[in-house]
């Protein structure tokens, strides 16, 4: 985790970087995810190029597995389901039931033939706006003695936590709406 | 019969209604011949003077953080009182009677108390 | 005005159902989740109470969350039960006493796991 983050921080911020660089000037827009990858391309080549190839299957390759679990833990643990990835599967049929359900609604949301860049700016927006409600839980268990014993809260941590929240209440109430004024960022 | 079936069920007193089943408090003895945990008998309810009852308990718990949340639910639930088993007359979907007179205690759990069962 | 604190039982501790039993997650006796727990069935009382005790029997799981969220009740019968003997530990989570193979699931899992899951191959593989 400490090296995983930062390391996808500082890459993000480069590929952005780079292709505001190349892009910008000469006001292209970007709308396809092939396209963030051609200022790089330009610098470093075939190899290069292969590289980020191969990069980019990996992220998204990562990040559809992230989702599909994340749904069926959400789902499971709310229902009170069976779940567990050390379980074999015919012991938790629900769980991974809802992990093929998830990932053939996302197979069918892109057969549409939908803009993936937008379906991902907009579900950003959505997540922010639900932040709140999962910021919340962990504001609370963190204070509960039972759970917590003698590692609840200390009063700063509280003080900055509960400012956060608030913070973060007024984002998610003004996240659809600017998303809907913006058009998405036109 | 189901816990869930008296949980928020109006609570009456001489036939008054004075507020609403919040919560049921059970005493779990420390040994049962049998099983490793005793079995729950109820000890007392949880009267709350309106529908809202408690959330996560915070007027029951000294539990004083994150200081705005644990402020309003406390308020929220603001006149719950504590009614012993002895004087509850007959329970079920329809409401919770009360004894006459029945006394009202602190909705507090005690702190004092091992809460864990092994 | 505050309420004076009830006179305490002794032998045994207290504990309030909707705070520390309701909602509370499941585990077997391997530290696996089998369930949460939605209800607890209580023994029958004749009314009047008379002042005779009433037991916790069993915990409750079933789909109670549309119960929840839209208002109604779906008739408990229908709902899996654990006795209560099988409890070890009540702490954040109820320990079982019981593996996962003795807790009843329902009708759903079940499907599933024969005629859907139970299809894929590899799926009663355990992986570790």
């Amino acid at each position: 985790m400490l090296v995983g983050f930062p390391l996808g921080g500082v890459l993000s911020l480069a590929i952005a970087g780079c292709a505001a660089l190349v892009l910008l000037p000469a006001g292209i827009e970007v709308t396809s995810l092939g396209q963030v990858l051609l200022p790089a391309a330009e610098a470093g080549g075939k190899l290069l190029l292969v590289a980020l190839i191969l990069g980019v299957v990996a992220a998204t390759f990562g990040a559809a597995l992230e989702t599909t679990l994340s749904a069926g833990y959400t789902v499971a643990q709310f229902f009170g389901w069976t779940w567990g990835k050390f379980r074999a599967p015919a012991e938790a049929a629900r769980f991974h039931t809802t992990m093929i359900v998830c990932l053939l609604i996302g197979l069918a949301v892109l057969a549409t033939g939908v803009d993936p860049v937008m379906v991902t700016e907009m579900s950003v927006v959505f997540s922010a706006a639900a932040l709140p409600l999962t910021y919340l839980p962990i504001l609370i268990v963190s204070n509960d003695p039972a759970y917590m014993g003698e590692h609840v809260n200390g009063r700063a941590l509280n003080v900055a936590g509960q400012a956060y929240f608030v913070l973060i209440l007024i984002a998610a109430l003004a996240a659809i709406p600017l998303m809907i004024i913006t058009g998405v960022g036109a | 019969m189901f816990l869930g079936d008296v949980i928020g069920a109006p609570a009456l007193a001489d036939g008054e209604r004075i507020g609403y089943l919040s919560d049921v408090r059970f005493f779990v003895p420390h040994r049962s011949p049998g099983q490793q945990v005793g079995s729950p008998e109820v000890h007392s309810v949880v009267i709350c003077p309106r529908r809202t009852g408690s959330f996560l308990g915070y007027e029951r718990t000294g539990v004083r953080e994150p200081w705005l949340l644990a402020t309003y639910y406390r308020w929220r639930s603001r006149g719950s009182f504590l009614v012993l088993w002895s004087d509850v007359v007959a329970w079920g979907e329809g409401g919770i009677d009360l004894r006459p007179g029945a006394e009202r205690w602190s909705p507090e759990l005690p702190s004092d108390l091992d809460s864990s069962a092994d | 005005m505050t309420l004076p604190m009830a006179p305490r039982p002794v032998g045994g501790w207290l504990v309030d159902a909707r705070l520390s039993l309701l909602d509370r997650q499941v585990l077997d006796a391997d530290g696996g989740p089998v369930g949460v727990v939605d209800d607890l069935e209580l023994s029958d009382l004749p009314e009047p109470t008379a002042n005779r005790p009433v037991y916790v029997l069993n915990l409750v799981h079933g789909p109670i969350v549309l119960e929840r969220i839209v208002g109604g009740r779906r008739p408990r019968a229908h709902f899996e039960r654990v006795p209560w003997s099988a409890v070890a530990h009540v702490g954040s989570a109820i320990e079982l006493s019981v593996g996962e193979e003795r807790v009843p699931v329902g009708w759903l899992e079940d499907w599933l796991a024969r005629n859907v899951i139970g299809r894929i191959p590899g799926s009663r593989h355990v992986p570790r």
